[in-house]
Order: structure tokens, then C-alpha cells, then sequence
């Protein structure tokens, strides 16, 4: 019989053959191994540049909002100070002009007409006696007899230089009625009438209340100079990791940091941060020189590893100011941070069916609190003083790690810029 | 004609049932994914076994096949038969089971040699169950080219590409594996009328 007559007939005996009976036990091997297998959705590929996205997106909103509230506050204050001030300025003008106005009558009315205004019987005296000089006064002139003369407009009268000071003065009996009253003396000139007081905190004041004197200042120099300064204040960081294998992403970093000010020039910083680092590897070769844990070879070749790392990082950093103005300074530092790896996300993806676009992707997870190498820290930046008397720092700063990070052993660098809004504490 | 239009309809019923149990096996629902193994698991089983030496090798390779379907079967048009999608995948599954069993496979029995005597009398005393077993004897080399060319058609080129080998042989393993089942299936055949005489 030749090959292809055999090949014919076991073609047709076995081509469609089926195996009799059901192993139940089959069913459950199968149960068990979907059970180890999860299911990715579409959007499981693209989580990480949708949680960038949506971060970037919350980071901007909170921004613009923060920047739009601060500044519809700013408008308000100083509308509300313009006013203040507008109002103030009109006061000044009335209360000038007015001045002027009392700058022009002689002391002497002043008292006569506040004189006037008084009822006692000494005053009603006075006026009395005021009566019989206008009325001596006025008979003088008309008899030619007096030197008076009307020079101005006000109401004063005046005397040639044979009479004594004493022309307005009571007479004798008068000081024995008001034994204390002296001589109608022109009183010294005030600069303000009595309507012209101030309202307290209304008119700027010339010198500030709130102005040190010279040796508080020298005592607060002293005192930052050879006392330790704290500040306090949120950091946020974004930074990209660079890996010996497989590609880093943008990353982003917060936490709370202290600066502990030395001295005018040095301080030392520290605290504690928190990320979420990612990193992919698609380097077949690459995979498999790695120790990544719980890979499935039997599921077939691994084409790609994505690892999520959830770090706390506590660095500690000596910084040099160099003061570039009164409220800027340029800063360099250089320090080491510590990491500790909080949790780790292990995804793979396998290739199915030697077909590129069919992959079954697994899981695996690891929350063991593991203490890292630790990475050195290098960064150059700017700090510079709001109005609010808050600092504001940025600076670049570089991360060279020290050995190999995580549970799969990798080497990293990390470049990334930082912000920092300190608060002063002391 | 009536039969006709009454086999027609109840094709058609089946195929509605079938696309939805496709559906609920899409959608992850474990009753149907269960039922659609047991449904087909004797199809399916008949494929494995010729490409396994033992049952558990067949279960191992029948699951594979199943988890790619159902991870998969979105790749399915519904137009086209399921059978033969599903034949597809268990045939890959069992060329991936092969491949990741490769560097183990040890035994090569290169020892043929021509057997001209009544073959084709053996074959149609054997039944189905006896071939498939005679198979799975084959070394798993020459059982993966012989299933590959003699029952699903592929070409030299193809089974070639498929397992990483030279086209030389494939040839050559298809020939040995030929020699080698019908020395075995002769061997079963006498083992079998001994039985019988002996009976």
C-alpha cells in the first residue's frame, strides 16, 4: 500500500474522531488554571497615561482656580484699601483746609469766641468787658483819637505801643472775683482745631508703629544668626526614572519636608516623600536575564513587564544659599535619601499563540517593606520670598541610585524638578 | 422536502444556541463556558489525544486550547464554522505544548524499516480508538509532523515554519513516523488475533 492510499484511510478513520466520555476532572484542571489567569479590560494598557492625564488635568483646574481666587481676593482688598484711601485723602484735604483756615485767625479770637461760647458768669464778665472796649474802640475812632486802625478783615483789635499788655485785661476787682485767672494771654498756636483730631488708625501716621528699633533688629539678626531656623512646608516633585533596563515614566512625588537653618548660608533639609513609580520592560532578551518573581514560562514567552513600585522616600540634604536680592536666593544642595519600598505591582504579558496583538497578562503583588540602597542627591535651584512672607523653592535635582532597587534588582537614576512652599515656623 | 426544511431549521437552532453560548462565554458567565467544554470536549479530546502520548498530556493541552478560547473569542466571526475555528486552536495549542516539551523529549527511535504486507487490511480492522492509541506511540516528533500533515493538510513549508525545523526534516520524520505506526499498528494487529485465538 503506498503512503498516500495509508495516509488516505487514517485520515478518514481518525480525522473526526472523538473521544468517548467526560473527565469532570479535565473540567476542574481547567477551573483551576482560569482561575490563575486574570483578564485586563482595553483601558488597563493605557491606566497610567490616563491617571498622568487626569493628574495633570485636577493639577491645572486647582491651579487656575487657586491663581482666580487669589487674584479676585487681591482685587477686592485693594478696591477695599483704594476706597479707604480715597476717603482718608478727602478727610485730609477738608481737615488742611481747614487748618488753613485756623492758621489765619489769630489765637486771640479763638479764645474770645470760645469764650463766647461758655455761659459762666466770669465769661459773661469777660463779655461784658469785651462790649465796653468794642464800644471805647469804636468812640476812639470816631473821635480821632485812638491810632486804631482795621488792618485785616478779622476781628481783632490792636494798640499803639504807649498802651500796656494789659488793654484786654480785667481790672482789679476782676482779679479778685477770678483770682486765677491770669491776663487774656494769646495762647500757643495748635496746629490742629479741636474738630481736626484724628480718627485713630484712619490717617497714616508718618512713623510706623510697627517699625523696630535698632537694637531689635540687631538682637533678631543675632538671634537667625546663631540660632537654628525651622521651615515647614508641602513638596511636589515630578521626575523621570532612568533604568539599566527597560523604559521609566514621568513620575510624581509628594510629601512634607523641614529645613532646619543653620545659619544665613547653610541649612539642612529633610522629611519624607511618597510616590508611585512605574517602569516597563519590553526587552525579551532583557527578561528573561531578570529575576522577576512568579513568571509563568509555561503560559508562554514573556514579552513585557510592567512594575509598579510604591516608595517612601526620606532624604536628608545639606543646602548652600547663595543670596542673589533681599528675597531671592540661588540654592545647591547634595544629600542622600533613603528608600523603602512600600509594595510592588508585578504585571506580565505573555505571548499567546506566537500572534503579537494576543497576549494573557498576570499579576503578581508583593507588599514585603523592603530598605533599599538608597540614592545620592544633587540639586541646583531658586528660593524666592512672596509677599506673604512664604518661600517658594524650585529647583532640578538629580538621583543617582546606589545599588539595585526593588525585589526584581534594578539600577536607577532619576532626574526631576521639585517645588516647595515654606512655611516659617521659627 | 419537508425533512429538509425540518433539518434546515433545527441547523439553524443550533447555530442560535451556539452564538448564544458564544456570547455568554464571552461575557466571562463560567456556566456556559462550562457548558461549551462539555460540548465540545469529545471533538476537542479526539484532536488532543492524536497529539499526546497519555490522557493527561491530551487534558494539559485540551485546557490550554480552552483558556485561549476563551481569552479569545473575540477572534471568532460567527459566520464561519466554530468546529473548525475551535480544531485551529487546539491544533496550536497542541504545537505550543510540543514546543515548550521540546528540549525534553528525549527518545528518537530512528529503527524503521518497510512494511509492504496487508496494511490496509489491518486498518480496517482497527477501530478508531486503536489508531489514535497507535499514534500517540509515535516519538513526538515524528507524531506532531504525521497528525500535522496526514490529517489537518498542511504543507512540508508550514509544518517546517510551525516547529522550527528544516523542510528536509519534516520529510524525513513524516516517512519514519509512517514506517513506525504501521509497524505498530501490524504489532497490534497480531497482539489482537492472538487475543482472539487465545479467547
Amino acid at each position: 500500500m503506498d503512503d498516500h492510499k495509508f495516509d488516505d484511510i487514517i485520515k478518514g478513520k481518525v480525522g473526526d474522531y472523538e473521544a468517548p466520555g467526560f473527565d469532570p476532572a479535565a473540567l476542574s484542571a481547567l477551573h483551576h488554571q482560569m482561575a490563575t489567569l486574570t483578564i485586563w479590560p482595553w483601558y488597563s494598557r493605557y491606566r497610567t497615561e490616563l491617571f498622568v492625564s487626569s493628574g495633570l488635568f485636577l493639577s491645572t483646574l486647582i491651579i487656575l482656580w487657586s491663581q482666580w481666587s487669589f487674584s479676585s481676593r487681591e482685587t477686592q482688598a485693594f478696591e477695599k484699601n483704594d476706597l479707604l484711601l480715597k476717603t482718608q485723602q478727602e478727610q485730609i484735604a477738608k481737615l488742611q483746609l481747614e487748618v488753613d483756615n485756623l492758621k489765619s485767625l489769630t489765637p486771640d479770637t479763638m479764645r474770645i469766641i470760645e469764650i463766647k461760647e461758655q455761659t459762666s458768669p466770669l465769661n459773661s464778665h469777660y463779655l461784658q468787658r469785651i462790649k465796653t472796649l468794642e464800644y471805647t474802640i469804636q468812640k476812639m475812632k470816631e473821635a480821632n483819637l485812638t491810632s486804631v486802625t482795621v488792618e485785616d478783615q478779622a476781628p481783632r483789635a490792636s494798640m499803639d505801643s504807649s498802651m500796656s499788655p494789659g488793654w484786654m485785661s480785667a481790672t482789679d476787682a476782676d482779679f479778685q472775683a477770678a483770682p486765677f485767672t491770669t491776663r487774656l494771654v494769646p495762647r500757643e498756636k495748635s496746629n490742629e482745631s479741636i474738630h481736626a483730631q484724628p480718627e485713630i488708625g484712619t490717617i497714616p501716621d508718618g512713623v510706623s508703629s510697627h517699625q523696630l528699633s535698632v537694637k531689635t533688629m540687631r538682637n533678631l539678626e543675632k538671634h537667625y544668626r546663631n540660632g537654628i531656623g525651622i521651615r515647614l512646608g508641602p513638596a511636589l516633585e515630578i521626575s523621570k526614572g532612568f533604568y539599566d533596563v527597560g523604559s521609566g515614566k514621568f513620575d510624581v512625588l509628594f510629601g512634607v519636608l523641614g529645613d532646619f537653618i543653620l545659619s544665613p548660608s547653610l541649612s539642612v533639609e529633610t522629611g519624607a516623600k511618597y510616590t508611585r513609580r512605574i517602569y516597563e520592560i519590553s526587552d525579551k532578551e532583557a527578561l528573561l536575564d531578570m529575576s522577576l518573581p512568579n513568571v509563568n514560562p509555561t503560559l508562554g514567552p514573556l514579552v513585557n513587564a510592567d512594575i509598579d513600585s510604591w516608595i517612601l522616600e526620606v532624604p536628608i540634604n545639606l543646602k548652600y544659599r547663595y543670596p542673589l536680592s533681599m528675597k531671592a536666593h540661588l540654592l545647591a544642595g547634595i544629600g542622600y535619601s533613603s528608600l523603602m519600598y512600600m509594595k510592588q505591582v508585578f504585571e506580565y504579558s505573555y505571548e499567546l499563540d506566537s500572534d503579537p496583538s494576543a497576549q494573557i497578562n498576570t499579576t503578581y503583588k508583593t507588599e514585603k517593606f523592603a530598605l533599599n540602597p538608597g540614592m545620592v542627591n544633587i540639586s541646583l535651584g531658586l528660593s524666592k520670598e512672596l509677599k506673604n512672607k512664604k518661600i517658594v523653592e524650585t529647583s532640578l535635582y538629580y538621583q543617582h541610585g546606589l545599588g539595585a532597587l526593588g525585589t526584581e534588582k534594578v539600577k536607577a537614576n532619576f532626574l526631576g524638578i521639585r517645588s516647595t512652599y515654606w512655611f516659617t515656623i521659627k | 422536502m419537508r425533512a429538509v426544511t425540518d433539518l434546515l431549521y433545527a441547523v439553524d437552532i443550533e447555530e442560535k444556541d451556539l452564538y448564544k453560548l458564544l456570547d455568554s462565554c464571552r461575557k466571562g458567565d463560567r456556566n456556559s463556558q462550562d457548558r461549551l467544554y462539555r460540548d465540545f470536549y469529545a471533538y476537542s479530546m479526539g484532536i488532543c489525544l492524536r497529539y499526546s502520548r497519555t490522557r493527561e498530556e491530551a487534558i494539559e493541552i485540551l485546557n490550554d486550547g480552552y483558556v485561549k478560547i476563551f481569552f479569545k473569542l473575540d477572534l471568532y466571526s460567527p459566520g464561519l464554522s466554530f468546529k473548525g475555528w475551535l480544531r485551529k486552536v487546539m491544533i496550536n495549542s497542541a504545537i505550543d505544548y510540543y514546543r515548550r516539551n521540546e528540549k525534553h523529549y528525549h527518545s528518537l527511535d530512528i529503527s524503521h524499516g518497510q512494511y509492504e504486507s496487508s496494511t490496509e487490511t489491518i486498518l480496517d480492522h482497527l477501530s478508531e480508538q486503536e489508531i489514535v492509541a497507535a499514534i500517540q506511540l509515535l516519538p513526538p516528533s515524528y507524531r506532531m509532523v504525521f497528525n500535522l500533515y496526514v490529517i489537518e493538510g498542511y504543507k512540508h513549508e508550514e509544518i517546517a515554519n510551525q516547529l522550527n525545523i528544516s523542510v528536509g526534516t519534516t520529510k524525513s520524520n513524516l516517512s519514519i513516523a509512517r514506517n513506525k505506526l504501521k509497524k505498530i499498528l501490524i504489532s497490534e494487529q497480531g497482539e489482537r488475533l492472538k487475543q482472539e485465538k487465545n479467547g
